[in-house]
């Protein structure tokens, strides 16, 4: 989904900062850019044509998507589901993260998002019996 | 990299120095119209780099705008001269919680909900429940002199600091207070400086005066087809002596839009009551208890309700926690604005006048308002939420404001008395404080900060106006100068 359909979303935050002290990324770094008032901020401003794609991208994926920021949102915004439409459009237009790549790749040759054996899957639930 | 920037770096290690622009992009905004880019934010670790930050500004005459939280509802912590961001989030150490002095000693940074979270390990608390919660820093609250939903009972946050550290606009430290409760020598500085919006200097320690904290609490709720009715209720229950914590009224339109939105059952009224009760004993509670729910039944309080439970206790706050996002739900994309009308106080005996006033004002202009008192102290809080993106709701909106300011003030109320005067209420300072008293506030101002690099464009220190040489958030907003001229 294109990030305009968004939109309301984004305008809909009033940027009180409730969103701050729930989110793990916020509470290591004090970045207001890695809360979601300031992820809405930032989106708000690519909308309007203030910041670019390739500016956005980093802050983007600095997000765990954890659901923790919806739960104390004044508003209760559906914050995560802005970010991952954002992410989507990030992808389309060459700008997906690193990682991600590495997990669509490890997932295609071996089935495992870490790129491990699948054999070995049931290891661990071996060792916890032993 | 420009040279002050690089000379902050110099201050600062890199990563307490940020200058990307999607960074100081996301702190651009706060719950007004106005969209404020600085050239850098900058994360001091310690009073010593405060105070070098501060020379350097002063230094090279660069505007420096302190931030906690960045919580401010009226603009107050906006960069709306661009410059330096001083961003006290991470001076977040609670340095001292002495239970034989009943103080506490933190840094600005401090988010409020984890100080007194922290308090609560030792049975103290800071008792305010600022509104903001954790959004909200010590900081942020002190240099507002905050209200808190408990300001009823509590008064506000200026008379709780006992000491305090102040970083001056030359970068020198002025002390202020000390350890025992009480001092009477001369001026107090500590209330100048607490509600000063960061404009007189920036607070880098603060002793704070703690009590015991209430082991037991219970919300109270009512409606009222007569809004006079739940006044009188609340004065009687102000006159009973039984020290709520706080008494709080809602609009009929507000309890109609959260049974159309959450279904909770509410009956028709036109007003909503809503308290809380704190004691240090079950049965100090119920007397409490009893005392405030006969009062609310016999001046006519339908479904007086007690809860103590999670529940229970957000049901009979929905309509005074809950309206913006029920609003949201049925108008998407609509949104609260921080406007100048949001937080007048009136006389006690004006208060059902002024609610049912304010709120005909706002709708008269097409506009949705969901209109709140805090009944134990006068404040009325009319929250506005219009489409941003329509510049008829912007019109509105203003016209709504000067005519609920104009109102206020004919009936003996105040402009303001929770959110402060902040960058949204720059052309109403004069008419509200008087040509005296603004001209005495710009001889301290000048006292202080001589340059005038603190906060600048807060406060009608140095300019009557808002949107000039500012950028907005909205492309639909109506400048002052649209509407007035």
């Amino acid at each position: 989904m294109a990030i305009e359909e968004y939109e309301h979303v984004i305008m809909e935050c009033v940027s009180c900062g409730l969103c701050q002290s729930n989110c793990p990324i916020y509470k290591e770094t004090k970045l207001e850019s890695n809360s979601a008032k300031g992820k809405m901020t930032i989106l708000y401003a690519l909308l309007q044509g203030w910041l670019d794609w390739d500016e956005v991208a980093g802050r983007m994926y600095e997000c765990t998507t954890c659901k923790n920021c919806q739960a104390t949102c004044l508003s209760g915004l559906d914050i995560p589901s802005v970010v991952e439409a954002a992410r989507a459009e990030l992808v389309e237009k060459g700008y997906g993260h690193e990682v991600s790549k590495q997990i669509a790749e490890n997932i295609r040759e071996t089935h495992n998002p870490f790129g491990e054996n699948p054999k070995k899957r049931n290891r661990l639930k071996e060792l916890a019996e032993a | 990299m420009t040279d002050y920037r690089k000379k902050l770096s110099e201050i600062v290690p890199s990563e307490n120095l940020v200058t990307d622009k999607v960074d100081r992009v996301a702190y651009a905004r706060d719950l007004t119209p106005y969209f404020a880019v600085s050239d850098a934010i900058v994360f001091p670790t310690t009073r010593e780099e405060v105070i070098d930050i501060v020379k350097l500004a002063a230094d090279e005459n660069i505007p420096i705008t302190p931030r906690g939280g960045g919580a401010s509802f009226q603009g107050s912590s906006l960069p709306v001269d661009g410059g330096i961001i001083l961003d006290l989030s991470r001076m977040d150490r609670i340095l001292e919680i002495s239970n034989e002095d009943m103080v506490a000693v933190v840094e600005p940074g401090v988010r409020y909900e984890t100080f007194d979270h922290e308090l609560k390990k030792h049975g103290l608390t800071f008792p305010h429940d600022v509104g903001s919660h954790d959004a909200a820093s010590i900081g942020g609250i002190l240099a507002s002199d905050s209200n808190g939903h408990h300001a009823y009972k509590y008064g506000r946050v200026g008379s709780w600091i006992q000491a305090m550290e102040v970083v001056l606009a030359d970068g020198s430290v002025m002390e202020l207070g000390g350890r025992p409760p009480r001092s009477n020598m001369g001026f107090n500085l500590m209330s100048l400086i607490a509600g000063s919006e960061g404009t007189l200097g920036i607070i880098t320690k603060a002793t704070l005066r703690v009590i015991p904290r209430p082991p037991v609490e219970a919300s109270v709720g009512a409606f009222f087809d007569d809004l006079d009715d739940l006044i009188d209720a609340s004065l009687a229950i102000t006159m009973s002596g039984i020290e709520a914590g706080t008494l709080e009224a809602t609009d009929g339109y507000t309890v109609e839009t959260i049974n159309d939105v959450m279904d909770f059952g509410f009956p028709e009224c036109e007003a909503n009551f809503v308290g809380d009760l704190q004691g240090y004993s079950e049965e100090d509670l119920q007397r409490k208890i009893d005392v405030i729910t006969s009062i609310l039944e016999e001046h006519g309080g339908k479904q007086v309700t007690v809860a103590r439970d999670d529940a229970g206790v957000r049901r009979l706050w929905a309509p005074r926690m809950e309206i913006d996002v029920a609003v949201m739900e049925t108008n998407p994309g609509y949104r609260e604005i921080g406007f100048a009308a949001a937080d007048p106080c009136v006389p006690l005996s004006k208060q059902a006048e002024a609610m049912r006033e304010i709120g005909k004002i706002i709708r008269s202009h097409g506009l949705i308002a969901a209109v709140f008192c805090h009944t134990g102290i006068g404040i009325i809080h009319p929250a506005v939420l219009i489409d941003p993106q329509n510049r008829d709701h912007w019109k509105a909106m203003k016209q709504s404001e000067r005519e609920i300011i104009d109102y206020v003030q004919s009936i003996g109320g105040v402009l303001t008395a929770e959110h402060g005067l902040g960058y949204v209420r720059n052309p109403y300072v004069r008419e509200a404080i008087g040509d005296k008293a603004l001209n005495f506030d710009r001889k301290i101002k000048e006292i202080f900060d001589p340059q005038g690099i603190l906060n600048p464009g807060k406060m009608g220190l140095d300019r009557e106006e808002r949107d000039e040489g500012i950028e907005f958030t909205f492309p639909a907003y109506v400048e002052d100068k649209e509407i007035w001229e």
